[in-house]
């Protein structure tokens, strides 16, 4: 017991010292322990709405989700993969060659439209414990001036019906998850593209205010999120190089493979339907030096027109069993014929070649913000 | 304590920290409550036992609750102290690594304030010896006593969650944590970290 001779801490004092001990504990990895409790309940595990910094900020809260009943969006891969090799996909090579960048005369606008039907999963709510998942059918319509500096123009809208992979559009709507409609679409305007002014990060949700605009074009931060006409002229041509400045710009982040990083940061820029044919040549080189990289032929985008995907398995994830509903194939679809980017889909492993999300982009030149041809 | 009435009653929900485990839909429960409460257990399993060891107890402690679901009884005891007192179960099976780490931790800081006696007050000025002593400490509590404590400090738990969690009465609980306070308050700065067992060095 206390030797007088000692000094006594102060309650404060073994508080404190308590609050310190042990408190720098690495984060904690809870993938591994909430497959453990799917697998016991038996249930596919529901992939929570995460932050995915592969798709740009507007759609950081949609999630992936596998498709077990929603019938419009299974679709069944018949081809499968086929070794990746770039000799081996002679219509990959093409693409890799020959597109041609659309010239804009000043006051025009590249129109970029992407539809996309990605998945929500709500996790209880204020009326509710149950959980609710369900597809949507995104369309994000961009129009880019010219001149990159002045005001660009975001449209964001929910159109048609939602389809309920888990629950029903009246039980939603009952416990206040769900409004009856999908409401007016958004729309931001901002110069030099800068719709979201307060997402200095990548991995935030929702902008918390959707006015947009910083004044100055130098304030807005480029990169493959958003990447910018100087950001562009500051990129390797070579593949070996560009894999390099991949590796620099992707900081590793734990349980996540660097090329699955890599390959979602390509995505995103090709996303922005802004890259050169130049560009866009060099980026699909270097996806093929990615060993993990997989080419599969005859894959149908969104509006259904037939592309060549290059897709990395994110099955790779150490911790993860293989088969789970956390692993998918994240592809992007290229049309070899036309040379163009189309879309994008996750095919989840099992049941086997299910697509959870599946997604279109088309580009035009408009002469005005806002007109669509 | 007062509480109103567990017994249920018709319409109300079930309130929050008392859900019913034994529905018609475990999934939506249980995947609610990993969600609600396994990020906040992993802090304080890593705290105790680090992280890989963490993983697997939190894993084990959610199937753990689900097997036995049917016996969790929302009139006795909140969701949140039975969890823990679920993992503080399995959590006895690795005391070995709880003393482990917290002899490294001891003696971590210990190491570097062997200068001589003229460094001791300067080392009970330091948090990071008083932290030290503190570790040394807590691996010569009984690990009742450290278990009360922790799940006091750490976890946030009261007396009486406590006392459900590890169905021990709520005096005892409060009698203890006042018995071991006050003895490390008195002894964390007498006693030195014990030397490193053969176990410490490898795995």
């Amino acid at each position: 017991m206390a030797d007088q001779v000692h000094p006594i801490w102060t309650d404060d004092e073994l508080d404190a010292a308590l609050a310190g001990l042990h408190n720098d504990r690495d984060p904690a990895n809870l993938t591994g322990a909430r497959t453990a409790l799917y697998s016991a309940l038996g249930e596919p595990e529901p992939i929570m709405p995460r932050s995915r910094r592969r798709w740009p900020q507007w759609a950081a809260a949609a999630a992936v989700v596998a498709l077990l009943v929603a019938g419009a969006l299974v679709v069944r891969n018949g081809t499968g993969p086929v070794p990746k090799a770039s000799t081996a996909v002679p219509g990959l090579q093409k693409a890799v060659t020959g597109a041609q960048d659309p010239v804009l005369k000043p006051g025009q606008y590249h129109y970029i439209r992407v539809e996309a039907w990605w998945s929500t999963t709500v996790v209880g709510g204020p009326r509710t414990t149950k959980t609710f998942e369900y597809l949507a059918d995104n369309v994000i319509e961009t129009w880019v001036p010219a001149d990159q500096t002045q005001t660009w123009m975001q449209r964001r809208s929910i159109v048609g019906q939602r389809k309920w992979v888990i629950g029903t559009e009246a039980e939603a709507e009952a416990v206040g998850i769900v409004s009856g409609n999908n409401g007016a679409p958004t729309q931001l305007t901002a110069p030099c593209g800068d719709l979201f002014p307060n997402q200095s990060g990548l991995d935030q949700s929702l902008p918390q205010t959707l006015q947009g605009g910083t004044p100055s074009c130098a304030d807005v931060h480029a990169g493959w999120q958003h990447p910018t006409p100087a950001w562009f002229a500051g990129l390797p041509t070579d593949p070996q190089a560009m894999l390099a400045r991949l590796r620099h710009d992707v900081p590793g982040v734990t349980g996540t493979p660097d090329d699955v990083q890599f390959f979602g940061d390509v995505a995103d820029a090709l996303r922005s339907g802004l890259v050169s044919a130049k560009v866009t040549s060099v980026l699909y080189r270097t996806l093929l030096l990615l060993p993990e990289v997989r080419v599969t032929q005859h894959v149908a985008n969104l509006d259904g027109r037939i592309g060549v995907a290059m897709g990395i398995d994110s099955t790779a994830k150490p911790g993860l069993p293989s088969g789970t509903y956390h692993s998918e194939r994240q592809e992007i679809i290229i049309d070899p014929v036309a040379n163009q980017f189309i879309g994008e889909r996750a095919v989840a492993p099992a049941p086997v070649g299910t697509v959870s999300d599946l997604s279109s982009i088309t580009t035009s030149v408009v002469h005005s913000i806002g007109s669509t041809r | 304590m007062t509480r109103p009435s567990p017994e249920p009653s018709g319409d109300d929900p079930p309130e929050p920290d008392r859900p019913d485990l034994s529905g018609p839909d475990p999934a939506a429960v249980f995947g609610k409550l990993f969600d609600e409460h396994a990020p906040a257990l992993h802090r304080y399993l890593a705290r105790r036992v680090g992280t890989t060891i963490a993983d697997d107890l939190v894993a084990d402690t959610f199937v753990t609750a689900l097997d036995h679901r049917h016996r969790y009884d929302p009139a006795r005891a909140g969701v949140r102290p039975w969890l823990y007192g679920i993992a503080s179960n399995l959590l006895r099976r690795h005391v070995r690594d709880e003393l482990r780490a917290l002899r490294a931790t001891a003696r971590l800081v210990s190491e570097r304030h062997q200068d001589g006696p003229e460094n001791r007050v300067a080392e009970r000025l330091d948090a990071k010896a008083r932290i030290a002593r503190l570790a040394a400490a807590l691996a010569v509590l009984s690990p009742d006593d450290r278990e009360v404590l922790l799940l006091t400090s750490w976890a946030g738990l009261s007396p009486v969650e406590i006392a459900q969690a590890l169905d021990i009465p709520a005096g005892t609980v409060r009698s203890r944590l006042h018995r071991v306070r006050r003895w490390l308050r008195a002894s964390a700065t007498t006693i030195e970290p014990a030397p490193a067992l053969p176990e410490d060095h490898h795995g």
